[in-house]
C-alpha cells in the first residue's frame, strides 16, 4: 500500500515538474517570438527606410513585426494539441 | 533632447574628492550607476582586478570545493558532506533536468549543477555582509555563462540533425508558403539572437536591480538615522532591507533555476526538435 | 579643509519616451497577472482541462504583451515623424 503511495507521488511530482518546465519554456519562447518580430520587422524597415528615405518606416516596421509575431504565435498556440496535455 | 522636459533643481555640488558619500554633506547619496565600478585591488598592466572579479573567483573555488571534498572519497554509508552532495545533485537532476530532458540527459548533468551552483552562489554573495556585492550584476559576468549555453545547444543542434536539417526544422510546417516567407527572418532571429539574448539580460537585470534596492534601502537608513521624526522613516527604511533582503533570497534561487531549467530546455529542443 | 556645499542649478533631463513606457506598462502588467492567475484557478478547478485552458492563456499572454510593446515602439513612431 505504501509502495503504490510513494509511486503515485513520485510520478505526480514528476508531471508537476515536467509541467513547470515545459511552461517556462513555452512562456520564454512566446515573449522572444515577439520581441523578435519586433527587432526583424524593425530592422527590415529601417534598412528599408534608409533606401527609400523615409524614417518613418522604423516604428512601422516594429509595429508590423509585433503584428506579425501575434498573428503567429495565436495561430501556432491556437491550435488544439500543440501544448501537450499532461492530464493524468 | 528630443521629447525631453527640463525641471531645474537647486542642488549641492559634491566638492571632495570621492564624489558624494554619507558623511560628505552633499545630500543624500543616490545610487546608481556609479555604485557599480569599483577601484581595483591591483593592477596588472591594463587588467583590473576589481572586487566583482574577486567574488565570482572566491564563488568559483567555494563551489569547488564544495563538490570536491563532497565526493572525493565517495562511500556506501554516505557522511555529511557526502550527503549534501548527493542531495545537490539528486534535486537538480530530478527537478530541472528529467523534466525537460529525461534520461538522456544525465550526460549534462554535471554541466548543468555546476551552472546552478554557480549562478546561485554568486548571487547569494549579494546579502553576505563582508562582500555584498552579486557578481552577475555586471553583465560581463553573464555573457561566457550564456555563450556556453549557446554554443552548447548549437552545436547539438547541428550534431543530432545535420546542417542543412537544422534550418529546415526550425520552418513551422503546415503553413502555406506566403506566410512561411514572413515569418522566417523572425524565426531565425528568435533561434539565434533573442533567446540568448533574454537568457543573459533575464539573470543580469534581476541581479541589477535588487542590488539597486538594496543599496538604496540601507542608505535610507544610515542617511536618515538624526534625532528628530526622520527615525521614524529611517526605521521603515530598516524594515524595508528586512523585506527586500527575503525578497532576495528568493530571487537568486529562483533565477539560478530558471538558467538551469531554460538552458535544459534549450538542449532538448536541440537534440530532437520542437515539433512545429 | 575642502569647501562644501557649493549650490549651483542643474536641470533635470527627464526621456519622456521612457515615462511614457512605463505609464503604457501598467495595464498589460495588470492585464498579464489577471489572464495567468484565472487560467491557473481554473486549471485548478478541472485539472483534465488543463490543455485546453493553457491554449487559451497563451494566446491571451500574447495579445496582452503585444499592447505594452506597442508603448515601447511609440516613441520612436513621434520621433522620426517630425
Amino acid at each position: 500500500m505504501s509502495e503504490h503511495g510513494k509511486d503515485a507521488a513520485k510520478a505526480s511530482k514528476t508531471v508537476e515538474a515536467e509541467s513547470r518546465a515545459q511552461g517556462l519554456g513555452i512562456g520564454w519562447t512566446v515573449f522572444s517570438y515577439m520581441i523578435a518580430g519586433m527587432i526583424a520587422y524593425g530592422a527590415i524597415g529601417w534598412l528599408i527606410g534608409r533606401v527609400v528615405h523615409v524614417s518613418l518606416l522604423f516604428p512601422i516596421g516594429m509595429l508590423a513585426g509585433i503584428a506579425i509575431s501575434t498573428g503567429y504565435v495565436i495561430y501556432h498556440y491556437g491550435r488544439p494539441g500543440s501544448v501537450e496535455r499532461n492530464d493524468r | 533632447m528630443i521629447g525631453s522636459v527640463r525641471a531645474v533643481a537647486a542642488v549641492p555640488l559634491a566638492e571632495t574628492s570621492g564624489g558624494c558619500h554619507l558623511g560628505n554633506g552633499c545630500g543624500f547619496p543616490a545610487p546608481g550607476l556609479q555604485n557599480f565600478d569599483f577601484k581595483p585591488i591591483f593592477t596588472v598592466g591594463s587588467f583590473d582586478f576589481t572586487k566583482p572579479e574577486f567574488i565570482a573567483i572566491l564563488c568559483a573555488l567555494g563551489v569547488i570545493a564544495f563538490f570536491g571534498i563532497a565526493f572525493r572519497k565517495p562511500k556506501r554509508i554516505p557522511g555529511v558532506m557526502q550527503s549534501l552532495g548527493e542531495m545537490a545533485i539528486l534535486q537538480v537532476r530530478d527537478q530541472i533536468l528529467r523534466p525537460s530532458l529525461g534520461r538522456r540527459g544525465d550526460a549534462y548533468l554535471p554541466f548543468l549543477v555546476s551552472l546552478f551552483f554557480y549562478i546561485f552562489v554568486c548571487n547569494l554573495m549579494e546579502l553576505i555582509p563582508f562582500f555584498q556585492f552579486p557578481s552577475m550584476s555586471r553583465i560581463g559576468f553573464v555573457w561566457p555563462l550564456v555563450f556556453m549555453v549557446y554554443f552548447l545547444y548549437l552545436y547539438l543542434g547541428f550534431k543530432t540533425q545535420g546542417g542543412w536539417g537544422y534550418f529546415k526544422n526550425m520552418i513551422p510546417s503546415g503553413v502555406p508558403w506566403p506566410i512561411l516567407i514572413i515569418l522566417v527572418p523572425v524565426e531565425v532571429l528568435r533561434f539565434f539572437v533573442v533567446q540568448p539574448f533574454t537568457l543573459g539580460v533575464r539573470l543580469f537585470a534581476n541581479m541589477f536591480a535588487g542590488h539597486l534596492l538594496l543599496t538604496i534601502f540601507m542608505l535610507a537608513t544610515w542617511y536618515l538615522m538624526t534625532w528628530s521624526y526622520a527615525l521614524l522613516f529611517s526605521a521603515g527604511s530598516a524594515l524595508m532591507v528586512l523585506f527586500v533582503f527575503l525578497l532576495e533570497l528568493l530571487v537568486d534561487l529562483l533565477q539560478a533555476f530558471i538558467f538551469t531549467t531554460l538552458t535544459a530546455t534549450y538542449i532538448a529542443s536541440s537534440l530532437d526538435p520542437a515539433g512545429h | 579643509m575642502s569647501t562644501l556645499a557649493v549650490t549651483a542649478t542643474q536641470y533635470l533631463n527627464i526621456n519622456i519616451g521612457a515615462v511614457g513606457y512605463g505609464l503604457a506598462a501598467i495595464g498589460p502588467g495588470i492585464g498579464i497577472g489577471l489572464v495567468f492567475g484565472h487560467a491557473i484557478e481554473a486549471m485548478a478547478r478541472q485539472p483534465e482541462a488543463t490543455g485546453r485552458i493553457s491554449l487559451y492563456m497563451w494566446i491571451g499572454f500574447a495579445l496582452t504583451e503585444a499592447l505594452a510593446l506597442i508603448g515601447l515602439v511609440a516613441p520612436f513612431i513621434f520621433k522620426y515623424s517630425a
